[in-house]
C-alpha cells in the first residue's frame, strides 16, 4: 500500500466536521454507534451530546420508577434510575415537572419512549387522570375519560411504535367481578382522540397476568393465566391467542405467575420459572411470529446469578427487562436493593447500581425507557 | 426554445466551468450567490478544487435534467386530452427514477478519498441529495468497523486511557457481538 496514499486517505477523513460525522453517524444502526463511543473522547462526546442524540438512534437507557417522598405522606413523584454512568439523560428532571396541577404521579407503563401515569390532582384530591406524556419533549396529552362500563378496570397499557406509526393507543382491560374474566376493552386512538370499547374477541373467562404487556408489530400482547399470550391490534379488530408450550407453564405465588414476557431484536421473550426448580430461569423466543412457533433459548441458574439458592422470582428478586438489542436481562435483587443485569451470552453478571430502599411495596414497577425525541405522536 | 442560461464555475485551482442555472442551482450555495447578483465574471468556489468540482457538477447535470425531463413529462400529461398520453408519461417518469437510482448508486462508487472530498464539497455547496447520499454510502462502509477500523479510516488518535475504553466497551459490550 502507497504510505502517502493512506496519509491522505486519513487527512480527507479527518476533515469531516462534526456535523457532517452525525449526519453519517445517524444513518447508522444504533449497535454501530453504541460500539464507536469507543472511538475517542471526541466520538464519545458527540455520540452523547443531547442535541446530537435527538438525530441518532436511541436504545434502552434506563428504568422509570416512582419514588415516594416520607415527608409527604400521599405525594409520589417519577424517578429514573440509568443503566449507563456518565451518560447524560434526555431529560432534566425525571419527576415530570411540566405536568401541571397533580400531587401523586405513578408512572403505569411505557412504550416508544413515551410514559403512560396516573395523575391524582391537587384540587380536588380524590379526581385523576391519564396522561401520556414524553420526558425528553416535556410534552402530554391528558386522556378523556373512558366510556362508563360496568366493569372494573384490571389492567391499563401503552402502545407506541414511532417506525411504524406516529400515534399512540392505550388499552384499558375491562374485567367481570367475579373471576376477574376479560369481558372487553376500552382503546384510545390519539389520532381520533376518543376512547372505542370493543367486546372480548378472546375466548370466555381468560384473565391476563397483571404485569408488563409488550407493544410489536402494532399489538398489545399479555400473558394469560391460561398459560397462552393473548394479543389484539389497535383498532380490537383483530384478536389472537398464542399457544405456549407445556414446559413454558408457570406457577402462581402469592404475588402473581412467575413468568415475564418482553421484546429484543424484534422478537418475542418469555422467561419462566417453575415450582420444583425454582433457581432455574428459562428462556424462550418466539421465533416464527406468524406460525406461533417457540424456541428454547437458555436456562438461567438464578443461584449463579445471587450466590445463593433457591431464590424465588418475583418475591426475591424481580424481572424488569430484556434489552430490546441484546441478549442482556435486567432485574432487581429484594433484600439488597440492587439493579443488576446478566448477559445470557457470556453468563456475566453485573451490578448497575444500588436503589433506594422501598418500605411499601414489594417490588416497585420499573419500566424500560428508551429515548424519543420528537413530540408527542403528532402533536408537534 | 431559448438556449438555457449558463453560469460559470470557477474552482479553487481556477478552471472554469460552464453550466446551466438549472443545474449549477441545484446548489444552494451558489443559488444564493446568484440571487445576490455575484455572477459576474463567473462565481468563484475557493473551497471545490476542478477534479471534486467536475464530479460534482456531473451529479448536478444528470439531476437538473431529470427534473426538467419530470415537470415537462408532468406538463405534457395535464395538457394532453386523452388518458394514452398521460400514461405513457407516468411510464416515462418511472423510467427516469429507476435509471437516476442506478445513476447515484454508481455514482458514489469511487475509492474513499474521493468519496470524502465530494462528502466535503455536497456540504460546503449545500446540494442536499449528494450530500444524503455521500453520507449514506460512508454510513454503509463503516457500519460493520471496530473502533480501531474507524481511528484508522478517520485518522482519529485513541485518547481514552485503557481503563476508560474498557469501562464504556463493558457498557456497550453487546454492541460488540
Amino acid at each position: 500500500m502507497d504510505p502517502s496514499g493512506s496519509k491522505k486517505r486519513a487527512s480527507a477523513a479527518a476533515d469531516l466536521t462534526d456535523d457532517l460525522i452525525v449526519e453519517i453517524l445517524s444513518r447508522l444502526p444504533v449497535k454501530s454507534i453504541c460500539r464507536f463511543k469507543c472511538v475517542s473522547r471526541h466520538w464519545h462526546g458527540l455520540i452523547s451530546h443531547p442535541e446530537h442524540r435527538k438525530k441518532l438512534p436511541q436504545t434502552l437507557s434506563g428504568f422509570f420508577y416512582p419514588r415516594n417522598l416520607l415527608n409527604h405522606e400521599d405525594t409520589e413523584i417519577p424517578d429514573f434510575v440509568g443503566i449507563s454512568r456518565g451518560e447524560e439523560l434526555p431529560f432534566l428532571d425525571p419527576s415530570l415537572p411540566f405536568l401541571p396541577g397533580y400531587r401523586w404521579i405513578r408512572p403505569k407503563d411505557s412504550s416508544g419512549g413515551l410514559l403512560l401515569c396516573n395523575c391524582w390532582k391537587e384540587n380536588p384530591r380524590d379526581e385523576f387522570n391519564y396522561v401520556v406524556c414524553n420526558p425528553a419533549t416535556d410534552k402530554w396529552v391528558v386522556l378523556p375519560e373512558a366510556p362508563d362500563d360496568l366493569s372494573s378496570v384490571s389492567t391499563i397499557r401503552l402502545g407506541f411504535d414511532p417506525a411504524i406509526s406516529s400515534h399512540f393507543h392505550v388499552f384499558q382491560l375491562l374485567e367481570e367481578d367475579q373471576y376477574g374474566y376479560i369481558t372487553g376493552l376500552n382503546i384510545y386512538s390519539s389520532e381520533t382522540g376518543v376512547w372505542s370499547h370493543k367486546e372480548n374477541g378472546w375466548s370466555d373467562e381468560v384473565v391476563p397476568v397483571d404485569s408488563r404487556g409488550v407493544f410489536m408489530n402494532e399489538m398489545l400482547h399479555l400473558i394469560s393465566y391460561d398459560v397462552t399470550i393473548l394479543t389484539v391490534d389497535t383498532e380490537g379488530k383483530t384478536w389472537r391467542t398464542i399457544p405456549l408450550l407445556e414446559s413454558m407453564g408457570f406457577e402462581n405465588i402469592c404475588k402473581g405467575p412467575v413468568a415475564f414476557l418482553g421484546q429484543s431484536q424484534g422478537r418475542l421473550c418469555y422467561m419462566n420459572t417453575r415450582k420444583h426448580i425454582a433457581s432455574k430461569i428459562s428462556v424462550w423466543i418466539l421465533e416464527d411470529y406468524s406460525a406461533g412457533r417457540w424456541i428454547f433459548k437458555y436456562n438461567i441458574s438464578t443461584s449463579q446469578i445471587f450466590g445463593e439458592v433457591d431464590l424465588m422470582m418475583e418475591l426475591d428478586y424481580a424481572l424488569i427487562a430484556i434489552h430490546p438489542e441484546a441478549n442482556v436481562i435486567f432485574f432487581v435483587w429484594k433484600c439488597e436493593d440492587l439493579l443488576m443485569s446478566y448477559d445470557m451470552d457470556r453468563g456475566k453478571v453485573c451490578v448497575i447500581c444500588s436503589l433506594t430502599e422501598n418500605m411499601y411495596e414489594l417490588f416497585l414497577p420499573y419500566l424500560p425507557y428508551v429515548p424519543f425525541y420528537h413530540g408527542l405522536a403528532d402533536q408537534d | 426554445m431559448a438556449s438555457p442560461a449558463m453560469v460559470t464555475l470557477i474552482s479553487s485551482d481556477d478552471a472554469r466551468f460552464e453550466v446551466t442555472e438549472a443545474a449549477a442551482t441545484m446548489s444552494q450555495t451558489i443559488r444564493h450567490m446568484i440571487e445576490d447578483g455575484c455572477t459576474d465574471g463567473g462565481i468563484p468556489l475557493p473551497n471545490v478544487p476542478a477534479r471534486t468540482l467536475a464530479k460534482v457538477l456531473e451529479y448536478c447535470n444528470k439531476h437538473a435534467a431529470a427534473t426538467a425531463a419530470e415537470s415537462s413529462a408532468a406538463g405534457g400529461a395535464a395538457a394532453g386530452s386523452d388518458s394514452g398520453s398521460s400514461s405513457s408519461a407516468d411510464s416515462a417518469g418511472k423510467d427516469d427514477g429507476v435509471d437516476l437510482a442506478s445513476f447515484d448508486k454508481a455514482f458514489v462508487e469511487v475509492d474513499t478519498d474521493t468519496l470524502y472530498d465530494l462528502l466535503l464539497a455536497a456540504n460546503y455547496l449545500d446540494v442536499k441529495t449528494l450530500l444524503d447520499l455521500c453520507c449514506q454510502k460512508v454510513a454503509d462502509m463503516i457500519r460493520g468497523k471496530t473502533p480501531e477500523q474507524i481511528r484508522q479510516t478517520f485518522g482519529i488518535k485513541n485518547d481514552f486511557s485503557p481503563e476508560e475504553e474498557e469501562k464504556i466497551r463493558k457498557e456497550n459490550q453487546w454492541a460488540f457481538e
